[in-house]
């Protein structure tokens, strides 16, 4: 079975002791700081909102697609959602939670940029460099 | 059913749908959409919101350990994400143009041979050995996992890294036509093209899946699909599920995740069918 070259052995090896741990652990923190956010999020809102902790049906409303405390609604922009935490408002910490979880993929791949940038690895610069780019530009024709 | 005992049954569907997902390199959604439109009786838009969220925490939660453990190839996963991240965007322009009704009927078909081969496929030891690639060669993919099945530390060489691009573009695409099967497709192009370890494609598709679903999550969230109080109880559970699902990996056998994985992909496409021809 043929070999890969040996420098490419080398690179491999790099990768793997040294940007293995850092993505894993970039994933851990998004992880830990995304899902204690929510849960803060979630507590609140039962917390703050009475008539919806003790209301008794939640499933007819949801035929519907509604499931909020009478006067709240869904902040679609990232502005909205950062107001609506100063507000001290549930939902809206919730989605700010939200919004880390959906960030950690996207900054898993640009810590990816710079581990390989550190190693030398002009090939895979380039790779995730593309994907990055791609992710960034999604976002941007998207909203 | 009150908001409470909601929000413990949503966490309840995340963890059921984070667990299977991790296992299976498939993100969670084949459980999670079905649980909230058909049990729960939710609008679509707001089960498909909370899915793609409940696929970026299973892709996450999971990674946590899949790229520690070395279960997940990050460098085949990220250079195969260069194909599924045009494919999706592709995939959104092609949206407007193309029949989906059509489309559900194709990729069904195509899943369903794909769930049959995945699990007919003979296991690393029993195979003719891989043909040589070049540029997996050059960039460096081929890799070892630790299997606790075996015993041991299984070496794998990668093969046909072309198709398997081809393919995940592919894979791209139709995520981002029809909103699914992003997983589904991903596992078989490592096991079948490119002759992974079954172990090593599902762990490598869940590291890819969370990047897919990232670039449209931005799209749902404007929208307002992306529901608070639907999808945070979704995500939390999916994360804890997804945390179980990971430690396990390691030590089943790969012919029962083959066979999971073509019973779970066999319904997925079923019910692609079921959508296409009514």
């Amino acid at each position: 079975m043929p070999g890969p070259s040996g420098s490419t052995d080398r690179t491999v090896e790099r990768t793997n002791q040294r940007l293995t741990p850092v993505v894993s652990g970039v994933l851990r923190i998004g992880v830990l700081i995304s899902s204690s956010v929510i849960t803060a999020g979630v507590v609140l809102t039962f917390v703050a909102s009475a008539s919806y902790t003790s209301a008794r049906r939640a499933v007819p409303q949801l035929r519907h697609g509604v499931l909020h405390p009478v006067g709240f609604h869904a902040p679609r922009t990232f502005a909205a959602v950062l107001s609506g935490v100063g507000h001290g408002d549930g939902p809206a910490l919730v989605m700010l939670g939200l919004l880390l979880l959906i960030a950690t993929p996207v900054l898993r791949v640009a810590v990816s940029v710079i581990g390989f940038a550190a190693d030398h690895d002009t090939r895979f610069v380039l790779i995730t460099l593309t994907v990055l780019v791609v992710l960034v530009g999604s976002f941007a024709v998207g909203t | 059913m009150s908001p409470v005992e909601l929000t413990l049954v949503l966490f309840a569907v995340g963890v059921v749908g984070g667990w299977l997902g991790a296992l299976l390199g498939l993100g969670g959604g084949f459980i999670v959409v079905p649980a909230l439109t058909l049990v729960l009786g939710m609008n679509i838009r707001l089960a498909i919101g909370a899915s793609i969220v409940a696929v970026i925490a299973t892709s996450s939660g999971a990674a946590v350990a899949y790229v520690r453990d070395h279960m997940a190839n990050m460098r085949i996963g990220m250079f195969l994400e260069i194909a599924t991240s045009t494919g999706a965007v592709t995939g959104a322009f092609l949206g407007s143009i193309l029949v989906p009704r059509v489309l559900y009927v194709i990729f069904a078909v195509a899943l369903g041979q794909s769930a049959i081969a995945v699990a007919r496929r003979k296991s690393l030891e029993h195979r003719p050995p891989q043909p040589p690639d070049p540029l997996a060669d050059k960039l460096g993919l081929h890799g070892a996992y630790p299997d606790a099945a075996r015993g041991r530390v299984v070496t794998y060489r990668v093969a046909r890294t072309k198709i398997g691009l081809l393919l995940m573009y592919v894979a791209g695409t139709v995520s981002g036509l029809l909103g699914v099967g992003s997983g589904t497709l991903k596992v078989p192009a490592m096991d079948l093209a490119m002759g992974l370890p079954i172990k090593v494609s599902t762990a490598t598709s869940n590291f890819m899946i969370g990047v897919t679903a990232a670039a449209s999550a931005g799209v749902y969230f404007e929208r307002g699909d992306v529901n608070p109080l639907i999808s945070a109880p979704v995500a939390l559970g999916v994360l804890v599920g997804a945390l179980g699902g990971a430690r396990l990996l390691s030590g089943i056998q790969p012919r029962r995740l083959r066979a999971l994985f073509a019973i779970v992909v066999f319904a997925v496409a079923l019910d692609m069918l079921v959508k296409g021809v009514t």
